[in-house]
């Protein structure tokens, strides 16, 4: 189970799907040295943030992890609709905040948060 | 959806902790046309007992200081569910002595199993025995799950009846275990 936040496009008269769902996975990422005895095949809890939806330029959006609130969604530097360095107060605002970007895009670092271009959602 | 599962070697009985995202429109001021609002948080259930037999309520999360009472806040989710689940285990005291379990769970009617001559074959059974045991926990769930609200407040003030939809999709879940 999971949420899907649907978007449609007036303009386009079409629609996007933007999915959050919670999961628990070994994630190969956080392995700083695979198979050590001591991180190894530690499970982690996450939302899980994917879309079918492409950019404007056709490229793909990838999937995001986001393990906690502090997790931004601009490199997780800053929040995308307030240029803020604060962690989410609830999953709520992760949920608008990285819908907001995945939406809009956003030009290469954005608020200085290091972030790389993302051109607005496709429709 | 995140499932873990609780395997206790003892009773020879699996135990689920589920954890999921819901999207609904929740009242913020108690009536207030202009607080109402479409939320997102994360749902909390288990089928692990209570000492005295009665099954706990549903948890929502809405931030990571939502937490079981007495515990720190966490950093990442990670942390605050693993919280939860050693707070099951602690208050339900599923880590004890055979004797003290079998007594607590004596009293009540929930069919739970107190196995003092099945260790022997406990190792050996865990996959089957685990799905058989999920399942018969999550059908005792669903049916005692809309009797738990008046019982949920001694369990947590993070406890409260759920007012989510539940007709989203099941594309994706996850599971994991522990032994104790």
């Amino acid at each position: 189970m999971a949420i899907n936040v649907n978007i449609y496009s007036n303009a386009n008269a079409s629609s996007r799907t933007i999915t959050f769902d919670f999961v628990g996975d070994v994630l190969a990422a956080s392995q700083e040295t695979p198979f050590s005895p001591t991180n190894a095949s530690s499970i982690e809890y996450y939302f899980k943030v994917t879309t079918g939806a492409k950019q404007d330029n056709d490229a793909a959006i990838p999937a995001k992890v986001v393990r906690g609130l502090s997790e931004l969604v601009l490199n997780d530097q800053k929040q995308r609709i307030t240029n803020t360095a604060a962690a989410y107060s609830d999953i709520k605002s992760m949920v608008v905040d990285y819908t907001y970007d995945y939406i809009n895009g956003h030009v290469a670092d954005l608020y200085s948060s290091g972030c790389t271009e993302r051109r607005p959602m496709k429709f | 959806m995140a499932t873990i599962r609780v395997y206790q070697e003892e009773n020879n009985t699996t135990y689920q902790v589920t954890v999921d995202v819901f999207a609904s429109v929740v009242d913020k001021n108690n009536g207030a046309a202009s607080n109402a609002d479409i939320d997102y948080y994360l749902k909390l259930t288990t089928t692990i007992p209570k000492v005295d037999g009665t099954r706990y309520g549903e948890f929502q999360i809405r931030t990571l200081n939502d937490g079981p009472d007495g515990y720190p806040t966490p950093t990442t989710f990670t942390g605050l569910i693993n919280q939860y689940v050693t707070y099951f285990l602690t208050a339900s005291e599923l880590g004890q002595s055979s004797s003290s379990s079998s007594s607590s769970s004596s009293s009540s009617s929930e069919g739970i199993t107190s196995s003092s001559s099945s260790l022997d074959s406990s190792s050996s059974s865990l996959d089957s025995s685990s799905s058989s045991s999920s399942q018969s926990s999550d059908s005792s769930l669903s049916s005692s799950s809309s009797s738990q609200s008046s019982n949920s407040s001694s369990s947590s003030s993070n406890s409260s009846e759920s007012s989510s939809s539940s007709s989203l999709d099941s594309s994706s879940s996850s599971s994991s275990s522990f032994v104790i």
